[in-house]
């Protein structure tokens, strides 16, 4: 990731970032577990309505849901594969958000605009904070437990 | 209710506030800058932050001290930054004085012409309204405004917020980080948790301070950047361009003076730091100097690592010294005094009064220790001298030579530090030659220190030779009461 940002250049215009780090490895990993399972929280409580409107939608959230379970569950046990498939599921759900907003999904055409969704908000700047949470661990600015900060001085 | 609208003075004070606000940040990083890591605990372990702000890391295999740890942040973030700690502390404190002041006026206005109903809720109600505001805000559309009243029921709180809780807060925990309250108050500082503790409230406050300009002005923006610009210029909605125009002027001379401001700052260091230091010393010698040091931490608090700053005098006379237990060591005690004494190490180990106390050292660049000292009071030896009438200050002169011993130091010299003799007759203004119940060590000062406990660290001169009573110190070094002072622009009375 380093190397990434340093090849691209972006190191040198965000160069404040490596001054920043922070020593708090239980609150980063519950924080990542609360934002997870809020997310999958966030897609059952409009699961209902989504499922009344098109099956498949509301079953992907209930899967989500699940997701957001099983990550919370690995994050707990310490297991950085918690983290990975909550990034990997906040990825799909911004995906899946953006393009029914957009280009439509089968069968939703009606959600096509339809950016002014409160709950929709919410879940997408949750999951554009865990997807940041996680990058801040992988870049050193943040640890999560087990981890911790190998400081001497 | 009466009429809510936007008079001359919430206008002025708001640009103005914007001003001030804008130069604590700045200056505040500057500060942050000198020991970049904050902590919970008083000790301030190494390897113990919570939060680091720096790339450095220190040697395994030598010697260092704080001066080491200290970064060099830019111009951009920080005033005047490039390792200024002296010249952010002087704007730092020139702008509380200016922003308390804008912000008193502000509130007995508030208070006084009612409009302090734009600010105060009047019923529970509030809560869940900005609930539901917040649910309008987050489907991108514009919350309705309360019923004759100038904001949102979110904005409401959140104005309201800025001005009765993060305001107060901040400068409550600026206070709870000065030496001076601390001593005399100690239970002001453990009400916080501890001076740490202070400090990272202090920076969450910084945090939240920057959070709201960023939100407030993206919300300016989305609510009509003209509209909102023309009430906090003109005071009515009237001609938007005109009211856009003069708004980016405002901002675009904040900018300039900021910019003007770090230029003379950089160029100019002593102007600066006598001007500035003018109005700041003022203000802490009515509200800071009649405070005197009543602390009495309990054993298990001692820090097991106090705090290093300053490296001894790397010098064959004081290592020989050193070997043999200081007993060649003399004290001299003179100037402008009716009867010059000279002390051996002895001879203040059987001094018939003796004290011990167990203080908070606060260092200027924001880390704490608490340590024991055992040592005569000060007062003990003005009253043997007897100074004469026309004696206004001590001086303490040590043995470090920072050309020779600091390699971190900006600048050589022999290091000294000057105080008003008033500050001898402290209670707990001691001259140590123990700490934690042992011979005092060489890194903290052996074989004599003086502990100022109301001033900051720096003030607490290590490695003493001789102490003279003077009259002015303006014909010493270059004038400003010591090594640091002279050398890196700090103040010399520092009781915050």
């Amino acid at each position: 990731m380093n190397t990434l940002l340093r090849i691209s250049g972006i190191d040198k215009l965000v160069s404040f970032y490596r001054f920043i780090y922070f020593n708090g490895p239980g609150f980063v990993k519950f924080s990542g577990i609360g934002l997870i399972l809020v997310i999958g929280l966030t897609h059952m409580y409009v699961f209902p309505e989504h499922f009344e409107a098109k099956r498949y939608i509301g079953l992907s959230f209930a899967a989500l849901f699940a997701g957001t379970l099983l990550s919370a569950l690995w994050m707990l046990k310490g297991l950085r594969w918690g983290w990975i498939l909550g990034s990997i599921l906040c990825g799909v759900a911004i995906v899946g958000y953006v393009v029914s907003r957009t280009w439509g999904l089968p069968g939703l055409p009606g959600a096509i605009g339809r950016w002014d969704e409160p709950a929709g908000t919410f879940a997408v700047a949750s999951e554009l904070f865990f997807i940041f949470l996680y990058f801040s661990i992988v870049t050193g600015m943040n640890v999560a437990a087990p981890d911790r900060r190998d400081w001497h001085d | 209710m009466p009429h809510l609208d936007f008079p001359a003075w919430i206008r002025v004070t708001h640009w103005i506030n914007l001003l001030f606000i804008t130069f604590l940040i700045r200056s505040g990083m500057e500060i942050l800058a000198t020991h970049p890591k904050l902590y919970w605990n008083d000790d301030c372990a190494g390897g113990t932050e919570w939060a680091r702000f720096t790339r450095k890391t220190m040697p395994e295999d030598k010697l260092y001290d704080t001066l080491d740890q200290e970064e060099d942040y830019s111009s951009i973030i920080s005033m005047p930054g490039h390792k200024n700690l002296g010249m952010g502390r002087h704007w730092h404190f020139i702008s509380v004085i200016g922003w308390i002041l804008c912000g008193l006026v502000y509130v007995v206005l508030l208070f006084f012409t009612g409009e302090w109903h734009r600010f105060v809720p009047y019923s529970w109600s509030i809560f869940p309204t900005a609930w539901e505001d917040i649910v309008t805000y987050m489907s991108f559309n514009l919350p309705e405004l309360l019923p004759g009243e100038p904001y949102d029921a979110v904005q409401k709180l959140a104005y309201g917020s800025v001005v009765f809780i993060l305001a107060p807060f901040q400068i409550l925990t600026g206070a709870a980080q000065s030496p001076a309250i601390e001593a005399r108050f100690p239970w002001y500082v453990k009400l916080w948790g501890g001076r740490q503790w202070a400090r990272s409230l202090h920076f969450f406050g910084l945090v939240a301070f920057v959070l709201f300009i960023i939100v407030h002005v993206t919300m300016i923006a989305i609510w009509g950047w003209g509209q909102l610009t023309s009430l906090m210029i003109f005071g009515e909605v009237g001609n938007e361009a005109w009211a856009t125009v003069i708004s980016f002027a405002i901002i675009a001379g904040i900018v300039l003076v900021h910019i003007a401001a770090t230029q003379y700052t950089l160029k100019y260091p002593r102007k600066v730091q006598r001007g500035l230091g003018a109005v700041v010393q003022g203000t802490r010698k009515l509200l800071l100097s009649p405070l005197t040091s009543r602390q009495d931490y309990s054993k298990s608090e001692i820090t097991p690592k106090h705090g290093v700053n300053g490296k001894p005098p790397d010098a064959d006379f004081y290592k020989i010294m050193a070997v043999h237990d200081f007993v060649d060591w003399r004290l001299e005690v003179g100037g402008l005094v009716d009867n010059p004494m000279t002390f051996t190490l002895e001879d203040f180990r059987t001094f018939p009064t003796q004290q011990m106390q167990r203080t908070l050292h606060n260092c200027i660049q924001g880390w704490t220790s608490i340590g024991e000292w055992t040592g005569i009071p000060l007062r003990q030896i003005v009253d043997l001298v007897r100074p004469l009438p026309e004696a206004r200050f001590i001086c303490f002169l040590t043995m470090q030579d920072n050309g020779r011993d600091e390699p971190s130091a900006e600048g050589a010299g022999q290091f000294y530090e000057v105080i008003p003799i008033e500050m001898a007759r402290h209670p707990q203004t001691l001259l140590a030659y123990e700490m934690n119940g042992g011979p005092l060590p060489i890194r903290h000062g052996a074989p004599l220190r003086l502990r100022l406990e109301t001033q900051v660290g720096f003030k607490m001169a290590k490695w003493i030779e001789r102490i003279e009573f003077i009259d002015d110190h303006a014909e010493i070094g270059e004038g400003m009461g010591g090594w640091r002072e002279d050398n890196v622009f700090y103040d010399r009375d520092v009781g915050i």
